[in-house]
C-alpha cells in the first residue's frame, strides 16, 4: 500500500492510530486519526464501526483529496496550539493561514467546497464559501457572470421583471 | 487577490455545486450583494432565494417578530420584502416613540443622520443621541439664524484621517451671521467666511471638479462661492475658491446639474436661474457663467436629473434642458401657488405641496396640460415639508397637528400620525419641521408654552394599521375624513 503523504508526528501524540483514505482515482494517503477525524463524515462512519480498513472517498479526486488533507492537519496542529498556547496568538495564525491556503482560482474552489460538503468538513465549508461570497461581493451581475463563467440565462422580459422587483436593493 | 483564469479544460462549472452550498456563500452577502448576485443567472437566483438566507435576515433584524406564521409562510423573502416595505411606509400602530418637551422657539430644521438628529432652533444648533435619545450637545457658535443644515460625508473633508470614520457624516450650516460652520463630533470644526451678507443657502450635494470636491453656497450679497472642505485652516481662510458675481438679487437656492457635476444652477430671489462652470479658472469670472434663464413667481425648490433640471416657483415646476436651457415642458400647474416642491427621479414622480393638499404627477405623462396622478388630502393650512422616499410621501405643515403618510406608487393614505401627542389637536399648531430616514421619523411642533420634540421609529413595529375596511376601532390614527377620490 502505497502512501503519498509522509507521516509527521502528531502534536496530539495521544493518538497514534493511522487511517488510509482512497481518492476516487485511486490513491492512498495515510492520515492520523485526528485529521481523518475532522470530517464529520469520516467520524460518523468510524462510529458505525466502519474503521481501520482503507475509507473510499469516491466523490474527491487525488489533488483536491490532498489539499483538504492540508487544511486538516494544519488545523489539527493549530487547534492543538491553541490549548497549549492561549488564544489570541494561535487565532491570528489561524487565520493568516488560512487566507493565504483559499487564495485559489475559481475551478479549484468549486473542488475544495463540493469536497468540503461531502466531507463535512464545517471549517473548511465556511472559508470556502466566504471566499466565494467575497468574490461576489461589490461586483455587478455582469461582472460576476464573467469570473463564475456563466451565462445569463434570463430573458429580456425576465431581466426586467427581477430589476424592477430589487428596487429594494437600490435605494 | 488573484483569480485564476478560467482557461483550462477543466469540466468543472459553478453549476456543479449544489444550491446548498452556493446559499451557503450567499448568506456572508449583504442586501445589495444579494441582489446582484439573484440577477446573474437562474442557477445564482434560486441559491439568493434560498429561505435559510431570508430566515436569517429576518431573525437579524426582528428577532423579535419571529412569530409561527411567519415561518408557514411559503416563501420567507416575500414575508422579509413585505414586511420591509409595510415598516418603511408606517403602515403600524406601535412604532417606538420617545417625546421631548423643548422650549416654545421653533426648530427651523431637523436632519436624521444614522446615529444622530440635527435640530436648527434659531442661531442654535441641537445634537439629539439616538440611542440614548437625550439632546447632550448644544451648539452655540453661530451669531444669527441658521439658514441651512447639510450632512456630508466625512472622507470629503480635511477632518478625514482613517477608514474608521469612513461612514461618518459631517455636519455644515450656513447662517445669517455670514458664516458657514463645519461640524463633526460635537465641535465646530471650521469656519468659512467671505459672504459679505447672510449665508442663504448650501448645495445639497458637493461639486465633483479636477480639484477636488466643493461646496457651494448662496448669499443675501447676490454671490455664489466656492469652498473647499479638504482645506485644513482651521478658521478656513484658504477655504474660499471662487466667487460668482451675476446675480441681483439674494440667493434662494442652488443645486448640482445631474449629468455633470461640475455644473452648478443658482436661482435667486427675483427667479432668475443661472448656471456655472465651476471648472473654469477664477480669474475669468465673467466666463463662467455659462447659461441664463428665468421662471416666473417666488422660488420654492430645485432639483436636476439628467440632464434636466426642474424648478418649482410661483404656481409653476418648469423642466428645463440644461444643454440647450429651453424650457422643455411643465411639470406641474399647482395654483395658486407652491409651498413645496420634492422629487423622485428614479421613479419619474414629483410632489408639490400646496393648500390643504399635496398633488402628486408623474413626469413622463405631463408635457401639455399637467394633470395630477394623486391629490394627497386632508391637511389643514399650507403642506410646507414634503419627503420622498421609493415606498413613501410624508407631507406635513404648520397648521396641521397630523403628518400624513402615502404609498408613493399608488398615493393612497398608509397612516396619518399626531406630530406631538397630545389628546386633542390644537388650532393651528403643527409641525415646524419634520425628518424622516428609512423606517425613523422626527417632527417638531410648537405650542404656545412649550415645543415637542417626537421621534418614531419603525423598526420593530408589530401591530399593522387596520385597512381602510375595518378601521373604525381606530378612528383615532384616522383623524381625517378620508375621501375616496384621492387617486385622481
Amino acid at each position: 500500500m502505497a502512501s503519498s503523504s509522509s507521516s509527521l508526528p502528531s502534536p496530539s501524540s495521544s493518538s497514534s492510530k493511522k487511517f488510509i483514505l482512497r481518492s476516487s482515482d485511486g490513491k492512498h494517503f495515510e492520515v492520523d486519526e485526528a485529521v481523518a477525524l475532522q470530517s464529520e463524515m469520516i467520524k460518523q462512519m468510524v462510529e458505525d464501526g466502519f474503521g481501520g480498513d482503507v475509507i473510499p472517498l469516491l466523490n474527491v479526486s487525488s489533488i483536491v483529496l490532498s489539499k483538504v488533507i492540508d487544511y486538516c492537519k494544519k488545523h489539527v496542529e493549530l487547534d492543538f496550539k491553541k490549548k497549549m498556547d492561549g488564544d489570541n496568538e494561535a487565532h491570528e495564525e489561524i487565520k493568516n493561514w488560512d487566507s493565504e491556503y483559499i487564495n485559489v482560482g475559481v475551478d479549484e474552489l468549486y473542488h475544495l467546497i463540493m469536497a468540503a460538503n461531502y466531507l463535512h468538513i464545517k471549517g473548511l465549508l465556511d472559508l470556502t464559501c466566504q471566499k466565494v461570497a467575497d468574490i461576489i461581493k461589490g461586483k455587478q451581475p455582469e461582472q460576476i457572470r464573467k469570473i463564475f463563467n456563466i451565462e445569463n440565462d434570463f430573458t429580456p422580459e425576465e431581466e426586467q421583471e427581477i430589476r424592477k422587483e430589487h428596487s429594494w436593493a437600490f435605494e | 487577490m488573484e483569480i485564476s483564469s478560467s482557461t483550462n479544460t477543466s469540466s468543472t462549472s459553478v453549476t456543479d455545486l449544489d444550491v446548498d452550498s452556493l446559499a451557503h456563500c450567499a448568506s456572508y452577502l449583504s442586501l445589495q450583494d444579494l441582489s446582484n448576485m439573484a440577477m446573474t443567472c437562474k442557477f445564482f437566483r434560486r441559491a439568493a432565494y434560498s429561505d435559510s438566507i431570508w430566515q436569517r435576515w429576518f431573525r437579524e433584524h426582528w428577532p423579535q417578530q419571529i412569530s409561527s406564521s411567519f415561518l408557514q409562510t411559503s416563501g420567507v423573502r416575500e414575508a422579509y420584502l413585505a414586511r420591509r416595505s409595510a415598516l418603511q411606509q408606517f403602515k403600524f400602530v406601535d412604532p417606538f416613540i420617545c417625546q421631548l418637551y423643548s422650549s416654545s422657539r421653533p426648530y427651523n430644521y431637523i436632519l436624521l443622520d444614522k446615529n444622530d438628529v440635527y435640530l436648527s432652533q434659531g442661531s442654535v444648533i441641537q445634537i439629539m443621541k439616538i440611542d440614548t435619545l437625550d439632546i447632550p450637545v448644544t451648539l452655540a457658535d453661530h451669531n444669527a439664524r441658521i439658514t441651512c443644515m447639510r450632512l456630508f460625508s466625512l472622507s470629503e473633508t480635511s477632518l478625514f484621517r482613517n477608514d474608521t470614520h469612513k461612514k461618518d457624516n459631517a455636519l455644515v450650516t450656513s447662517s445669517c451671521d455670514h458664516s458657514i460652520r463645519l461640524w463633526w463630533k460635537g465641535h465646530c470644526q471650521r469656519c468659512f467666511r467671505g459672504h459679505n451678507g447672510p449665508v442663504t443657502t448650501l448645495s445639497e450635494k458637493l461639486l465633483g471638479g479636477y480639484s477636488g470636491k466643493l461646496l457651494a453656497s448662496g448669499g443675501e450679497d447676490g454671490t455664489v462661492r466656492l469652498w473647499s472642505l479638504a482645506s485644513s485652516g482651521k478658521r478656513g481662510q484658504h477655504a474660499l475658491r471662487t466667487t460668482f458675481h451675476g446675480h441681483e438679487k439674494p440667493i434662494s437656492l442652488l443645486s448640482v446639474a445631474g449629468h455633470k457635476a461640475s455644473l452648478l444652477l443658482s436661482i435667486s430671489k427675483d427667479a432668475k436661474v443661472r448656471v456655472w462652470d465651476t471648472t473654469v479658472s477664477s480669474a475669468a469670472h465673467s466666463s463662467c457663467c455659462v447659461g441664463m434663464t428665468s421662471v416666473a413667481g417666488a422660488p420654492v425648490g430645485i432639483k436636476c436629473y439628467e440632464s434636466l433640471c426642474y424648478i418649482a416657483a410661483g404656481a409653476f415646476v418648469t423642466a428645463i434642458d440644461l444643454r440647450t436651457m429651453r424650457k422643455v415642458f411643465t411639470a406641474a400647474v399647482h395654483r395658486p401657488k407652491l409651498y413645496s416642491f420634492e422629487m423622485l427621479p428614479s421613479k419619474y414622480m414629483i410632489c408639490t405641496g400646496g393648500n390643504y393638499k399635496a398633488l402628486l404627477w408623474d413626469v413622463r405623462k405631463n408635457q401639455e396640460e399637467p394633470e395630477p396622478v394623486a391629490e394627497l388630502d386632508g391637511h389643514v393650512g399650507p403642506v410646507q415639508f414634503i419627503h420622498m422616499d421609493p415606498y413613501k410621501i410624508v407631507t406635513s405643515g404648520p397648521e396641521d397637528f397630523y403628518v400624513k403618510v402615502w404609498d408613493s406608487e399608488t398615493g393612497k393614505q398608509t397612516n396619518s400620525l399626531a406630530c406631538c401627542m397630545t389628546e386633542e389637536s390644537v388650532p393651528g399648531i403643527g409641525c415646524s419641521a419634520t425628518a424622516v430616514n428609512g423606517f425613523q421619523m422626527v417632527t417638531a411642533s410648537c405650542g404656545r408654552a412649550a415645543g415637542l420634540l417626537c421621534f418614531r421609529d419603525y423598526t420593530n413595529a408589530a401591530r399593522p394599521v387596520p385597512s381602510q375596511e375595518d378601521n373604525q376601532p381606530y378612528k383615532f390614527w384616522e383623524p381625517q375624513l378620508h375621501s375616496d377620490g384621492s387617486d385622481g
